[in-house]
């Protein structure tokens, strides 16, 4: 990245909206530089395209300048209202994806006969196969196992960001888990 | 248990949550998650820019708006005094010039008389009485 980090590395992200929707553009800034990477991280980690990821980023930041004048402190946290905004996006864009078919970029190409090193093959295919086994899962459990697995928030927090209950976060991710353990298992078994 | 939908089937074994573990952290690893490019910096920045609201001074934002009317209307005064000052004694010129009104021309005598002393070797005619043959 071009861009260092500058000042407002001390104050919440609800202070610097505020900040924002007073005038203040170091703070949009400040926020761009503090919000934009998680925002980036979860689309990405949902939709597994770079692309697609970054115009989700775009979209949820967009959308937190717009409701900044009206935001109202102590409701809820930045972070958290970014991340149901951006998973939700995310489960629009795989809903999509599932009517229109694969785009033809992901079709996959007729295999190269000849054989790649065993090693490099195994990494790639190991990580290939959780990628496929996350990419399966139904949408919800998706984004709580995403959540939890690769943004490390805790189960209240996903429950705040997907507006369920603690215990059917719990009940997604026991789900999700034992379809990923399944997909795995079966691909070791082969 | 915590949810009528999660079932005794769901839940993973340690042995197999330990290796669900270990794949999801090796997809971490082998496909991390990219840092956000400038473009992208810059699209968001520019988005911000777009939408950030106008700051406006406080001390406006406070004052009423008859205030603000009354303001306007001292201010335009405030320019056209002295304006209308000169305009005023102008015109006033022009008409004493080009009128020549009697009051004025009255006035204009008594304010622009002489007062000096002329010398005179003048008698008066009374005086005359006052000669004696001695």
């Amino acid at each position: 990245m071009g861009m260092s980090f500058d000042a407002h590395t001390d104050e919440t992200d609800e202070a610097l909206l505020q900040r924002f929707a007073d005038g203040d553009q170091s703070a949009a800034r400040a926020l761009t530089l503090r919000l934009t990477p998680r925002v980036l991280a979860v689309a990405y980690r949902m939709l597994g395209e770079r692309a697609e990821a970054e115009d989700v980023a775009q979209e949820a930041m967009m959308r937190l300048w717009k409701i900044a004048p009206d935001w109202r402190v102590g409701e809820a946290q930045v972070t958290t209202w970014l991340h149901r905004v951006a998973s939700n996006l995310c489960i629009d864009r795989l809903r999509k994806r599932r009517r229109d078919g694969p785009p033809l970029e992901d079709v996959a190409e007729p295999q190269d006969p000849t054989p790649a090193p065993v090693t490099v093959m195994m990494a790639a295919d190991r990580a290939t196969a959780v990628r496929a086994a996350l990419d399966a899962l139904p949408d919800r459990q998706k984004q709580a196992v995403t959540l939890r697995h690769f943004q490390d928030l805790s189960n209240p927090q996903i429950a705040e960001i997907m507006e369920i209950s603690v215990e059917a976060v719990e009940s997604l991710q026991s789900r999700g888990r034992r379809a990923l353990a399944t997909a795995m298992q079966g691909r070791k078994d082969v | 248990m915590t949810n009528g939908n999660m079932t005794n089937a769901d839940a993973l074994t340690n042995a197999e949550l330990a290796a669900l573990e270990a794949d999801l952290a090796h997809l971490g690893r082998a496909d991390p998650v990219p840092e956000p490019s400038d473009a992208l910096l810059a699209r968001v920045l520019a988005d911000a820019a777009n939408h950030m609201p106008v700051a406006v001074a406080p001390e406006r934002m406070a004052r009423p708006k008859a205030q603000r009317r009354f303001d306007f209307g001292a201010a335009i005064a405030g320019f056209w005094q002295p304006v209308s000052a000169g305009l005023a004694a102008a015109a006033l010129g022009v008409w004493l010039g080009w009128a020549d009104p009697v009051g004025v021309n009255a006035y204009a005598d008594i304010l622009l008389a002489s007062d000096s002393i002329e010398a005179s070797d003048t008698v008066l005619d009374a005086f005359s009485l006052f000669d004696m043959e001695l």
